[in-house]
């Protein structure tokens, strides 16, 4: 059966949006699948990439009158990530236009549109395996350092509150994550691509709900990811209606150009390269989780400590709270650095250059050295610090703070709750 | 042309297409199997959902409902006691994970397997139970739809996820339980209630239509889900209610699953289902049809305006932040050291009836509060008997000061306290921004 004889024409209107479909979430989700590889993302996504980083300031500084900075990473929704959808658009539209007055004798696209399903199928099932893999090795949201226990919901933005949300719970976090391989996997597969299209858009739209309530700058990209699983279902939309809301008979899906001669060779790569591609990014949010997450190794003497005693040139503080600039509690969580809370609530981070019985604050360069103190652990979780503060000797004694005793932390599990659960 | 085929050829050869209508005959046989199960399911999901909906009318629903809780009630607190040796006096309250709903879930369990042996002993002819599926099904789908109306309605107009209080914006993370980060999170974004309520609303409604009945267990499957995740994973004292609730999804589902198939997977034909009219004469039919929609469009509005009504939480008398500068316990004055375990920070009220104290390490303690001419009754949030009680004097000497007097679980304590104006908090100021250049995560 030769699918070209039996494809009726498209009406014009249909076939003028193709193309601009087409254009746009091929520019969109460029240079993918180039980027998968790191041979890929060096050689050939780097150059692409700098293309870009020439042409977008240039177009800000002529189209809006913007200055626009090239940013990436840490948000995506920067005045380059806008400006640079403008150029697409733009530049989807005229290639649109001068393809329309040129291929003017074709009455429709079945093939190509085949062909690009399969392209925006594989670009969004490769991002919805990478954003799962960073959930079910939780990496993208790491469980609370201490320093978030002692920080006031207030504090935070709507996003830190996100974050420490889905954290808080590596449980909750594997489950999401879960979801969304789930339709990433599902996605890969032609047979199973309409069922992971639903998949992904219920999962996406909740994430994108997130992005805009609680002001995630990753609302334009979740937005095309969403968009992309809408543009995957839209040729089984009247057999999804006849089937969910009108209950009418559904149609068999459209007969596909069979693959008869490579077929299993085909299936079997195509296994092999989801499951090394899969294990690729599970790989890659373990390494992270080390990096920055659950996994990163804890410098000496982590936790929160109390500043139970101060002593400044021999006068004792006590810890009051109207001593405003003493300090409250000393943190050490990440190697490298120390944070200080002060008894007026406020928190400053400095570096710290850690040796046996000493160590020494500096600037968060590492540079400027502020001062030194010598440290005993005369008991566990009892901690002497003598050393010069601003040029005063100053005497320290510290306490660890056990952190099971964090609500947040200890209150895991119960079947049973006589009374609320919520405090 | 090919010749017409003998109909009853067909019927031997080809599974039916489509059965006519009132077809007893062409019913399938239901496994032995298959049958038990169903007894079952229809006992226990009867019981688990009985009264409803029953409680739902007006006036005399709690006294119809009584009629059902209280006997079950009684059982369960003997089973409670000489089964399990357990204290079940603590009945259902903020809380539906009590010991009581354990052994309610179990006496529930034993009942339907009781029912169930008996059934299959008395009614061994029967080979399917098709209409009572059918009954089962429309009983099943209008419990489930309701609560997820319910539930949909509470966060589309915000009253189960309030904004964050003062309290709790002054409360450390670490001081708060699991279920009070998601009732921060939650309360934190109305935008996000309302997708999250849209979704429970929308899965409900199209429950209570036939046709849609798939598409709603579907979206109610979804909603559930991340609902029971959340339960099991924040500690949420409701996991027994939602894993039941995404039972019935699944109980709803199930029967279309081969259709789900065929259709998303296999690319397949698939027949529409067979409706049958719920009544022989159209105009009994049509007429139950009217009398649906019309419940179900009473019932969303009477949880809308309910949930509006419960959210309209007017401000504490007090309201504010009171900075505590004087603590006095049995005569001896506190200084404000952080290291002090009884020594309050600040007195915080928000809503009337609760009153928030921050003491010095930062941890929050509520109390109910009632107020009376300068006398302030507080009692423990979470206190089950009801028994603790204390009772303080307060008066304001000047607009902005507050002094309190009186005894506290045996102690007698007096303190001195002034207004602060509440800070800017960013994670309610924060607000909403098109364009970030840099990730704001804090």
């Amino acid at each position: 059966m030769d699918p070209r004889t039996t494809s009726p024409s498209w009406s014009p209107g249909k076939r003028v949006l193709f193309r601009f479909a087409f254009c746009y979430l091929v520019l969109y989700n460029l240079p993918f699948p180039l980027n998968v590889t790191a041979w890929g993302r060096d050689f050939l996504a780097k150059p692409y990439q700098n293309l870009w980083d020439g042409i977008v300031p240039w177009a800000g500084k002529h189209l809006p009158g913007l200055n626009v900075a090239v940013r990436h990473g840490g948000s995506g929704d920067t005045t380059y990530n806008y400006v640079q959808l403008l150029c697409f658009l733009i530049l989807a539209v005229a290639v649109t236009v001068v393809w329309t007055a040129l291929d003017r004798k074709r009455t429709e696209y079945t093939r190509l549109y085949e062909g690009l399903r399969t392209y925006v199928r594989f670009a969004l099932a490769a991002a919805m395996l990478a954003y799962g893999a960073y959930k079910v090795i939780p990496s993208q949201f790491a469980k609370p350092f201490p320093s978030q226990l002692i920080e006031p919901f207030g504090e935070s933005s709507p996003m830190g509150l996100l974050w420490t949300f889905m954290g808080a719970s590596s449980g909750y976090t594997i489950f999401a994550g879960a979801a969304e391989m789930l339709s990433g996997l599902l996605l890969a597969y032609r047979r199973t691509a309409l069922l992971g299209a639903l998949v992904s858009i219920g999962v996406m739209s909740r994430v994108v709900a997130l992005n805009f309530c609680y002001d995630v700058p990753v609302k334009l990209y979740s937005s095309h990811l969403l968009a992309m699983g809408v543009f995957l279902i839209l040729p089984d939309l009247r057999r999804l209606l006849n089937l969910f809301v009108l209950n009418r008979p559904v149609e068999a899906a459209a007969a596909r150009p069979p693959r008869a001669r490579f077929r299993r060779t085909a299936l079997a790569a195509q296994v092999l390269l989801v499951a090394i591609y899969s294990g690729y990014m599970l790989y890659l949010s373990y390494l992270a989780s080390k990096d920055w997450g659950n996994l990163l190794p804890r410098p000496p003497l982590y936790g929160i400590w109390t500043v139970e005693e101060l002593e400044d040139n021999g006068v004792a503080h006590p810890p009051l709270l109207t001593d405003a600039a003493r300090w409250r509690r000393v943190i050490f969580e990440y190697d490298g650095y120390i944070s200080l809370q002060l008894m007026d609530g406020s928190r400053s981070n400095y570096g710290l250059i850690m040796g046996k019985r000493r160590f020494a604050l500096t600037g968060l360069d590492g540079k400027a050295l502020l001062s030194s103190f010598s440290y005993k652990e005369i008991q566990p979780g009892l901690l002497t610090l003598d050393g010069t503060l601003e040029g005063r000797k100053t005497r320290l004694t510290l306490r660890r703070e056990d952190e099971s005793s964090y609500r947040l932390i200890s209150d895991n599990f119960h079947w049973i709750h006589d009374t609320s659960a919520n405090r | 042309m090919q010749p017409a085929i003998d109909a009853s050829y067909v019927a031997l050869e080809s599974p039916a297409p489509a059965p006519p209508a009132d077809a007893a005959p062409s019913a399938p046989i239901w496994s032995p199997a298959e049958r038990i199960l169903f007894r079952f399911a229809f006992a226990y999901l009867v019981l688990y959902n009985f009264p409803y909906p029953l409680d739902y009318i007006p006036y005399v629903g709690e006294m119809l409902s009584a009629l059902y809780r209280k006997p079950l009630t009684a059982l369960v607190h003997w089973a409670g006691t000489h089964l399990f040796h357990a204290d079940t006096s603590i009945l259902p309250n903020g809380s539906g994970d009590t010991t009581y709903s354990y052994v309610q879930v179990f006496c529930l369990l034993v009942i339907a397997l009781a029912v169930t042996a008996v059934w299959t002993v008395l009614d061994r002819k029967r080979l399917h139970y098709t209409r009572l599926h059918e009954g089962l099904r429309i009983y099943v789908r209008f419990a489930l739809g309701a609560a997820m109306i319910e539930y949909g309605a509470v966060k589309v107009i915000r009253s189960q996820f309030p904004a964050p209080p003062l309290d709790r914006l002054l409360q450390p993370y670490g001081d708060a339980s699991p279920m009070g980060l998601v009732w921060t999170f939650m309360g934190a974004s109305w935008g996000y209630n309302i997708f999250t309520g849209a979704a429970e609303m929308t899965g409900g409604l199209l429950l209570t239509v036939r046709r849609t009945t798939l598409l709603g267990a579907l979206v109610s499957f979804a909603a559930l889900s991340d609902i029971v995740a959340l339960n099991f994973f924040y500690d949420i004292h409701v996991k027994l209610f939602s894993s039941h609730l995404l039972a019935m999804a699944v109980f709803l589902i199930v029967p279309d699953v081969r259709r789900l198939i065929d259709m998303l997977v296999l690319g397949r034909r698939v027949e529409p289902i067979e409706i049958r009219p719920l009544f022989r004469r159209p105009w009994l039919h049509r007429g139950a049809l009217v009398l649906r929609t019309l419940l179900v469009l009473a019932f969303t509005a009477y949880m809308l305006n309910f949930s509006h009504q419960i959210g309209q939480r007017p401000k504490s008398p007090l309201y504010g932040i009171w900075n505590v500068d004087e603590f006095e316990i049995d005569g001896q004055i506190r200084p404000p050291l952080v290291t002090d375990r009884e020594r309050w920070r600040r007195v915080i009220f928000h809503y009337p009836g609760t009153m928030a104290v921050q003491l010095m390490s930062d941890s929050r303690v509520r109390y109910s509060l009632e107020l009376d001419q300068g006398v302030m009754t507080l009692g423990k949030r979470g206190d089950t008997s009801a028994k603790w009680k204390a009772t303080l004097f307060y008066t304001r000497p000047k607009p902005g000061l507050l002094a309190l007097e009186g005894t506290l679980d045996g102690r007698k304590i007096r303190a001195k306290l002034h207004w602060e104006k509440p800070p800017k908090f960013l994670l309610t100021s924060r607000g909403f921004h098109w364009i970030n250049e840099q990730a704001f995560n804090q």
